[in-house]
């Protein structure tokens, strides 16, 4: 362990947070795996890279790269909600046929950044030239992007987003149309993940086309450990779990490696590390029903909350029970 | 004012045959008026308002609400003149968001949705106010998640959305009987009163016969997909639940028996 290799993955970690908020968006927010990161994360590092081999400004590059990833997300949430493909299934279509559109915009599997100006160049050379501009810069970005979805999700168009996740048919009640939420939701989250697809391939000076894989396996793991440690309660909360959490998560790698594990082996402790936190919720719920509750357990908690009244049960799903209350035809 | 013309829904059940859910409705209802509507599992009252509410396309006929022909709207679309409360108390409101935020998503309906605020301090004050009148002191929770609500908050906060904007018809689908009785009676008494509040044109569907008469001035009675009986003035204030029952009998005639055989 040293403070070097820290850093550096505290500064990927960052970096790797405007990711984690994507997919925040569409695992949390909409409820929908979405495999289309694992081609809109190097689409956006291959039109970025191209872009700026071929002149374009950094800045420029990156919203194009934007822009590319929200077109991939799109495509996703066209397929799923007009051509009723299921989500998932959806966004392994989009991810399969970025491989050969990420190739065709590289024109080869791989451009390097080398001696080409960057976002990181243009700082230094803009006067901001310190050894954490990297770090700093990527935790201003994830910070702001963080701070835009806060917002975002919280004016009307983000309150029917997360209601098109949370409820469809209740927010289709009102009004909303619910596929175009869904393709919104997707084009922003995957507009994202290119975003941080660009960033990164400056950052570490080339674009590859097989950087993608295993991005969703990041995201998620990231989500989920932040949120595992910080509870999304609010979009706030969640947020901010998504950056702490793809921190953490880079941090985990890096002490797996110190521990021993060969960077090949790195896949499977990624795998464990989400199967982990996806499993324990279940590995809670199953050790705490072997406690069997004693009367005066069940006295306290009766005296504790007011008084059973049917009426101020916790709704159920499905109305079956009450049902039998009622004169019948 | 909402006109149903030869509205006609069917279902494939299976085996290539159809099953006629709604044959062919023709129904007038003035506007303001509220109208209870009774009949048994299958007689389609749902399907009747799923077509309203714009949940299926029907297969024949026309709906018209307020002279504008609304057949073939979405149901995304017509949700702007259309407010509904379903049967389960946990559809009509998204459980991870608050109720200021359901509430505010309510006020804007059928609106294009910007980037403005969602949730304002104007509009929470109204939803103070609002919810005020449920006098289930939700009005000081306007942070809570909706999720943390019982069955019958759910389900009056359900109602406040449903109604708040006013809509041109109001459609309520045994919006009371998922609840306890003691519950079920306070929901209807806040639907009679928003309803005669907002002077709302109505559509409740309910399997409680008692209710069906006493709420609303008119009641329809479906069965095999047709409106086989409609009450109101003098006529249905005489009505009893017994007679009702009786006239149900009637209607039904001998599949009632059946229907007795296949219990025994």
């Amino acid at each position: 362990m040293n403070w070097y290799g820290l850093g550096g993955s505290i500064e990927q970690g960052l970096a790797y947070g405007v990711l984690a908020l994507g997919v925040y968006l569409t695992f949390r927010v909409l409820h929908f795996a979405d495999l289309t990161v694992d081609g809109s994360f190097p689409l956006g590092a291959a039109v970025a890279a191209t872009l700026i081999v071929g002149g374009t400004p950094p800045l420029a590059a990156i919203a194009v790269a934007f822009a590319a990833g929200m077109a991939a997300g799109a495509m996703t949430g066209f397929m799923h909600t007009k051509m009723r493909i299921q989500g998932l299934l959806a966004s392994i279509l989009t991810m399969t046929a970025l491989y050969s559109v990420n190739l065709r915009i590289m024109g080869r599997p791989n451009v390097p950044l080398l001696r080409q100006p960057t976002f990181f160049t243009n700082l230094a050379d803009w006067g901001f030239d310190h050894p954490l501009q990297a770090l700093i810069v990527f935790g201003v970005l994830a910070l702001l992007v963080k701070l835009g979805i806060d917002w975002f999700l919280s004016t009307e168009l983000g309150l029917a987003i997360r209601a098109t996740g949370d409820n469809p048919a209740m927010i289709r009640s009102l009004g909303v149309d619910t596929d175009s939420m869904t393709v919104l939701g997707l084009a922003f989250s995957n507009g994202l993940v290119a975003l941080a697809g660009a960033m990164i391939a400056q950052y570490q000076g080339y674009a590859d086309v097989g950087m993608g894989l295993g991005t969703i396996i990041t995201g998620l793991a990231s989500v989920i450990l932040g949120n595992a440690l910080i509870k999304p309660a609010t979009v706030f909360r969640g947020t901010l779990g998504a950056v702490v959490g793809a921190v953490l998560y880079r941090l985990a790698i890096y002490f797996a490696l110190n521990a021993g594990f060969a960077p090949t082996d790195l896949r499977i402790v990624t795998a464990v590390i989400v199967i982990l936190a996806l499993a324990g919720p279940a590995v809670k719920e199953r050790l705490g029903s072997r406690k069997v509750l004693t009367d005066e357990e069940l006295d306290a908690i009766a005296q504790a909350a007011p008084g059973p009244a049917a009426g101020n049960l916790p709704a159920a799903r499905g109305a079956s029970v009450a049902r039998a209350g009622k004169e019948g035809l | 004012m909402l006109v149903l013309e030869k509205l006609t829904k069917t279902f494939p059940v299976g085996g290539g045959s159809v099953k006629v859910a709604v044959d062919r409705v023709d129904l007038l209802i003035e506007k303001g008026q509220f109208v209870t509507v009774i009949g048994s599992n299958g007689a389609g009252k749902s399907t009747l308002l799923n077509l309203i509410g714009g949940r299926f396309l029907p297969d024949r006929g026309r709906i018209i609400l307020d002279g504008v022909d609304i057949t073939r709207w979405s149901e995304h679309r017509r949700a702007q003149y259309v407010g509904r409360v379903f049967q389960d108390p946990l559809q009509g409101t998204a459980a991870s968001m608050t109720i200021e935020e359901n509430l505010s998503m309510a006020e804007r309906r059928g609106q294009r949705r910007t980037l403005a605020r969602g949730v304002t301090r104007a509009g929470r004050e109204r939803y103070r106010q609002l919810l005020a009148q449920l006098g289930l002191g939700l009005e000081t929770r306007l942070h809570s998640e909706v999720g943390l609500l019982s069955g019958g908050q759910r389900q009056s906060l359900s109602l406040l959305m449903a109604t708040m904007t006013h809509p041109a018809l109001l459609l309520l689908d045994e919006h009371t009987a998922a609840l306890d009785p003691k519950t079920a009676r306070q929901v209807l008494d806040l639907t009679a009163k928003i309803v005669a509040e907002y002077g709302l044109t109505t559509l409740m569907v309910t399997h409680n016969l008692e209710h069906a008469l006493r709420m609303g001035d008119r009641t329809i009675m479906m069965h095999e997909g047709r409106i086989v009986l409609d009450l109101s003035g003098p006529e249905r204030d005489r009505m009893t639940v017994q007679d009702l029952l009786q006239e149900f009998s009637r209607v039904r005639g001998e599949e009632l028996l059946d229907d007795r055989l296949l219990l025994n």
